[in-house]
């Protein structure tokens, strides 16, 4: 079965769903494996919706502090980036980045 | 093994329907031990309803029920199975493809331990048992093509153990060569296809068919997800695909009865998956690559693509070119160290004019077609991959510059004519197109210009200045010739130049000093800007269009101005003569702001007329938007920060006298309306003073170095300091401007609210006014600084303002109000206490004492907190109940006090007892409450009044360590209770590291009392879970207590946590 990352897990989103998930399998709604599905079939369709379905762009300026490849993932830790989106500005004291290789996904 | 009480005739007889009951009876029944038999008897039956459930339930029975069979029958089921498939391979397609799915399904629990080498062996023993049945070879063939088209589907669909997993994906790969042979022959029945001499019968005489033409190749794309491993399987296949698109390719051009479009993109899309394995390009790039650009590089592809281009079908084209691409970007490298190789450089030749066919594809991207953005990313792989390519070649060596050098030019040439086509394509439509086309569209099209515009910027990357110089020529010859007949041409070249406008360095000085000179900006560009058309709509848009390009080309050269002062004073007034023009208002600004934030130095001698521009806006009113309006007060007082400390008040001063003048008129005007008038004219004019108190404090790098002690920020610091308290016309300003304030917040103000008719209180007036003080207010020198006392009354005031009028009101309305501007008064005073309670710095020299400062701080801090307290108990009938209502109060509370505790903790010495105990209260009511919001800053403010609590006795103890000791001696149990109630499900997982974090604190810091009360609370049954037993409650503690790594301590909370969700031991756990 094609894998894909589980990283989108942590975000916003995938944060609620898990705690979602959690109350059903505490009220004994679903059972873990199920959930456990679910979040196999998330990290598929937000692979999928963020790489069909995002054109936004945006460009980060900042001072690059640490970069590091590893094991196909690539992270870059940024302080005082800016981000600049089509209609405004964003900024934030440091951010980490970390990217995987997309074309690996669903192989 | 029978099914009691039930009539099988009538069952049979209304599943044949099927009727609602039937089906509701047979997922009953599905359930039973009895249901084995039942599968059986449907499916001998000659319905193909019931033939259908009966293999769908057995499908039901091996997937749930395996283990109620014994070895031998199952071992016997799998000739059951083959029987049913190949009964069923030349009835109803439903009934075969379910009892393939039934098979498949035995498949996934056998292989390979009981069924080893499946997929030649069910290959053999379909067409041995069709032999035996009479059954015709093609019908044998349906079943395997059916079998192969479904398994790859299955496998994916299955939760199948890892192990098991891995063997089976191992025994399937195995037998690739056999299943990919059967396709290939398949796919190779397309008329005109080579004969192929030893394929099976039954794969010819499927060929035929266009439907399993179709059919196959989805099948091979699904096999291919295995991975073939071994590049001459996979270039026989490749060449098989290649081939076969050949054949297709003819039979469109030659428009004949074989050119299907499925068929097209099925044998594409199992194509574009070869050509994007990077596996087998990081291993086979050589003899793929070859192959590949060889192929591709015969007339046939050229043909196609042409004759997609010429019926302007995007479809076909997007068929096409998806296989094309994916080589381009999976092999770029190999395609760059090709370019100048004699064997294949006409081969690349051909496939990067191929790339350029796609890249200026007809039509408007996005209204009429939506191919031409898909190629752009290979040419930024391109662009990428010749960088790489020449910063390994072999610099000394002449033959290896020789072919870099050749390289290069190739691109090059490439890239000049991407150049043309990507200035093409990013034209706007005619007007009948751009009016006629819905808001989607224009989205599409204004998207893909931003993607057009990253690809210029590879573009400049490889031409560079020969990029400029061809980009400059041509505008200045469209712009000598400028009507509006050619706007679209001119606007296009204008964007290109501004796509590249960060990229070019301060340096050039070839090319830009022609396209920007004094002459050229005030011949061209200026008539362009102030030029007015009295034609219609499209004429109006057309200008517009091409006014918005060049104030944003002279904004996108900002870092460029930066090395040419000298033309600063002709570009910036060019730009601002946008201003008098409304819809021009927004881009004049944004081109102002980053000319103004990248030569900010150099624009200080023209300060004064800056700040006139800023007084001139204001005149002006309403015909700038009032955002647009801060923006610019913003950037205006920026480049006056720029001049040095002593001479910043007399340039701000029109600009703050003309400002005060203003909002003395305006405070007057809504005075003299009794019961209150209109505040808004006043909020924007207090919103200009807060962007020119954003814009007028020093960066905050420089106020980091100072507080890290470097002497040369330190001196600047103090010399600003000193400057803005000294200087008259700057006390006078703040003395003005805080009496101002405060008869601002005393106003009757009120507005009523369009959309419920109600009237409420004006929030955005107070916001302003904190915002002010919340931006003037820094650890390092600002102008518009109020002095401590001031500030402190100013916040005291404006909080007994918002109460009086929530206790006033009474009602909910008013009591919403509250709830919205809180927050806001919250913030400000956190800011206070950062810049007036940290330790001193040597800048402010005329700061009151820390005590007096702790004394007033602390007095607002603990009036806060109790009516904080106080008036989110109103909000609900339990204390839980308010905290679930208003969070985002709860976490303002707490962040303040967390801001208190870390820069002063002496603070909440000053607050009132009753006000600590209430926030202790709140605390624990928080802790309860699964609110993301609430619990997060009340768990960090926690944290840190225990790590501080820690030497609240003993020789360091001071009265603020020994007060947050008794705070946690008398609530540390309630906290720690829960916390654990927490960890032990109430609260959702993701909330785990905060909880952990508390919890790790209080053992660290107290872990006597700790121990004490964690045995106590989990001594109690079903505490904190009814999962947890008594062992795994005594192993909790006992390691969360004796470790002393945070790390260990969320791990684990987190393993004791899923023990009480009743998780443990599951995948779901991890």
């Amino acid at each position: 079965m094609p894998s894909y990352f589980e990283l989108y897990r942590k975000s916003t989103l995938g944060i609620a769903l898990t705690d979602s998930l959690d109350d059903l399998i505490q009220a004994g709604h679903i059972t873990p494996q199920l959930a456990i599905q679910v979040l196999e079939q998330f990290d598929k369709s937000i692979a999928l919706a963020l790489s069909t379905k995002v054109k936004t762009k945006a460009v980060i300026k900042g001072n690059l502090r640490i970069y590091r490849f590893c094991d196909d993932v690539w992270t870059f830790t940024i302080k005082d980036p800016t981000f600049k989106f089509e209609h405004e500005t964003a900024t934030a004291d440091k951010i980490k980045i970390v990217a995987c290789n997309a074309k690996r996904t669903g192989e | 093994m029978a099914l009691e009480g039930l009539d099988l005739h009538a069952f049979v007889q209304a599943l044949s329907v099927p009727t609602q009951e039937a089906l509701g009876a047979l997922a009953q029944i599905q359930r039973q031990p009895a249901a084995w038999q039942l599968a059986f008897d449907l499916l001998a039956t000659n319905d193909a309803n019931c033939r259908f459930y009966g293999a769908h339930t057995l499908q039901a029975k091996i997937a749930h029920d395996w283990d109620t069979l014994d070895d031998d029958r199952q071992e016997a089921l799998r000739g059951e199975l083959i029987r049913l498939v190949v009964e069923s391979c030349d009835g109803p397609a439903s009934v075969l493809k379910k009892a393939n799915q039934a098979l498949a399904t035995y498949a996934l629990i056998t292989v390979p331990a009981r069924w080893e080498n499946f997929l030649p062996s069910v290959i053999d023993a379909i067409q041995e048992r069709a032999r035996e049945t009479g059954k015709a070879g093609a019908s044998a063939g349906v079943a395997i093509l059916d079998l192969l088209e479904l398994f790859p589907e299955e496998l994916n669909r299955a939760v199948v153990a890892s192990s098991q997993h891995g063997k089976l994906v191992q025994d399937i790969k195995v037998s690739l060569p056999v299943v990919l042979q059967i396709l290939t022959a398949v796919v190779r029945g397309l008329p005109g296809s080579a004969v192929v001499a030893d394929a099976a019968d039954f794969a010819k005489q499927l060929g035929l068919s266009p439907e399993w033409r179709v059919r196959a190749w989805r099948a091979i794309l699904q096999w291919l997800q295995f991975g073939i491993s071994g590049d001459t399987l996979f270039i026989e296949l490749l060449e098989v695909c290649i081939q076969q698109l050949q054949t297709l390719a003819a039979h469109q051009l030659s428009g004949g009865a074989h050119a299907d479009s499925d068929e097209i993109a099925a044998a594409s899309a199992a194509t574009d998956d070869m050509l994007s394995n990077m596996g087998m390009a990081a291993k086979y790039a050589r003899s793929v690559g070859t192959l590949v650009l060889e192929r591709f590089g015969e007339p046939w592809a050229s043909q196609v693509l042409a004759h997609c281009v010429k019926s302007g079908s995007d479809q076909d084209a997007m068929a096409w070119s998806a296989m094309l691409i994916s080589f381009g970007e999976t092999y770029t490298e190999f395609i760059v160290s090709k370019i100048a190789d004699p064997a294949l450089s006409e081969h690349v030749g051909t496939y990067l004019h191929m790339m350029l066919v796609l890249t200026r594809f007809p039509g408007c991207h996005g209204i009429d077609e939506g191919i031409s953005d898909q190629p752009l990313n290979f040419w930024y792989l391109l662009q990428e991959a010749l960088t790489d390519y020449e910063y390994d070649a072999d610099a000394d060596s002449d033959a290896a510059r020789a072919v870099v050098a050749a390289t290069r030019a190739a691109v090059g040439r490439a890239y000049v004519e991407l150049l043309k086509a990507l200035v093409s394509k990013c034209a706007f439509p005619s007007a009948a197109a751009w009016m006629g086309a819905d808001k989607d569209e224009r989205d599409r099209f204004m998207s893909y210009r931003r993607e057009a515009g990253d690809a210029m910027l590879n573009v400049y990357y490889v031409l560079r200045e020969d990029m400029l110089r061809l980009l400059v020529d041509e505008v200045l010859g469209s712009m000598d010739s400028f009507s509006m007949a050619n706007w679209q041409h001119v606007e296009s070249l204008l964007f290109a130049l501004r796509s590249i406008g960060e990229a070019v360095p301060e340096s050039e000085d070839v090319h830009l000093p022609r396209l920007f000179s004094a002459e050229a900006l005030a011949s061209r560009f200026m008539p362009v800007v102030q030029a007015s058309v009295d034609g219609d709509r499209s004429a109006q848009w057309g200008l517009l269009s091409t006014k918005t390009g060049v104030i944003a080309l002279i904004g996108a050269f900002s870092e460029w101005w930066r090395g040419h002062p000298e033309l600063l004073s002709v570009v910036v007034p060019c730009v601002t003569s946008g201003l008098s023009q409304p819809a021009l208002v927004q881009a004049a600004v944004a081109a102002f702001r980053r000319i103004c934030e990248s030569c900010r130095e150099q624009l200080t001698a023209a300060s004064e007329s800056m700040v006139h521009l800023a007084c001139d806006v204001l005149r002006a009113g309403a015909a700038v938007p009032a955002r647009e309006q801060q923006r610019i007060f913003e950037s205006v007082a920026e480049v006056v920060m720029a001049l040095p400390p002593q001479d910043q008040a007399a340039a701000l001063a029109p600009i703050t006298t003309a400002l005060l003048v203003g909002i003395y008129d305006d405070l007057a005007s809504v005075g003299a309306v009794s019961g209150g008038g209109d505040s808004s004219q006043l909020t924007d004019r207090l919103r200009l003073v807060d962007a020119l108190a954003r814009g007028l404090q020093f960066p905050d790098e420089v106020e980091e170095r100072a507080l890290a002690g470097d002497p040369e920020s330190v001196s600047a610091l103090a010399l600003a300091a000193q400057c803005y308290q000294l200087s008259a016309g700057l006390c006078e300003f703040r003395g003005s401007l805080l009496c101002a304030m405060g008869q601002a917040l005393e106003l009757p103000v009120w507005a009523r609210d369009v959309q419920t008719g109600m009237v409420h209180v004006d929030d955005d007036l107070l916001e302003c006014l904190l915002s002010v003080v919340n931006n003037s207010a820094r650890r390092g020198p600002h102008a518009f600084m109020l002095a401590f006392g001031d500030a402190a009354a100013f916040v005291g005031n404006a909080w007994s303002v918002l109460v009086a009028r929530r206790d006033d009101s009474g009602g909910r309305v008013f009591g919403r109000r509250w709830s919205d501007q809180c927050p806001a008064l919250l913030q400000c005073i956190s800011q206070l206490a950062t810049v007036f309670s940290a330790a001193s710095d040597r800048w402010h020299t005329a700061r009151p004492s820390m005590a007096e400062i702790d004394q007033t701080l602390g007095t607002i801090l603990g009036r806060v907190i109790g009516d904080t307290c106080a008036g989110i108990a109103r909000e609900a009938a339990t204390p839980a109940a308010a905290v679930e209502q208003q969070p985002v109060i709860v976490e303002y509370l707490f962040d303040l006090c967390t801001r208190a505790l870390q820069t002063r903790p002496e603070l909440l010495v000053c607050c009132e007892q009753a006000a600590i105990g209430s926030l202790c209260e709140l605390s624990t009511q928080a802790l309860l409450v699964p609110s993301r919001l609430a619990l997060k800053p009340t768990a960090y403010f926690l944290a840190a009044l225990i790590r501080l609590s820690g030497s609240g006795s003993g020789a360091q103890c001071t009265p603020a360590s020994a007060l947050l000791l008794l705070m946690w001696n008398q609530y540390g149990a309630a906290w720690l209770r829960a916390t654990l109630a927490g960890i032990g499900g109430m609260h959702p997982r993701s909330l785990l590291p905060n909880l952990a974090e508390l919890l790790f604190a209080m053992a660290k810091n107290h872990l006597a009392t700790t121990r004490q009360w964690m045995a106590q609370l989990l001594s109690e049954p079903e505490f904190p879970s009814p999962h947890a037993d008594g062992e795994a409650k005594r192993q909790f503690m006992r390691q969360v207590l004796s470790t002393r790594s945070f790390v260990r301590v969320k791990s684990i909370v987190g393993e004791f946590s899923t023990k009480c969700r009743n998780i443990h031991g599951t995948a779901y756990a991890d």
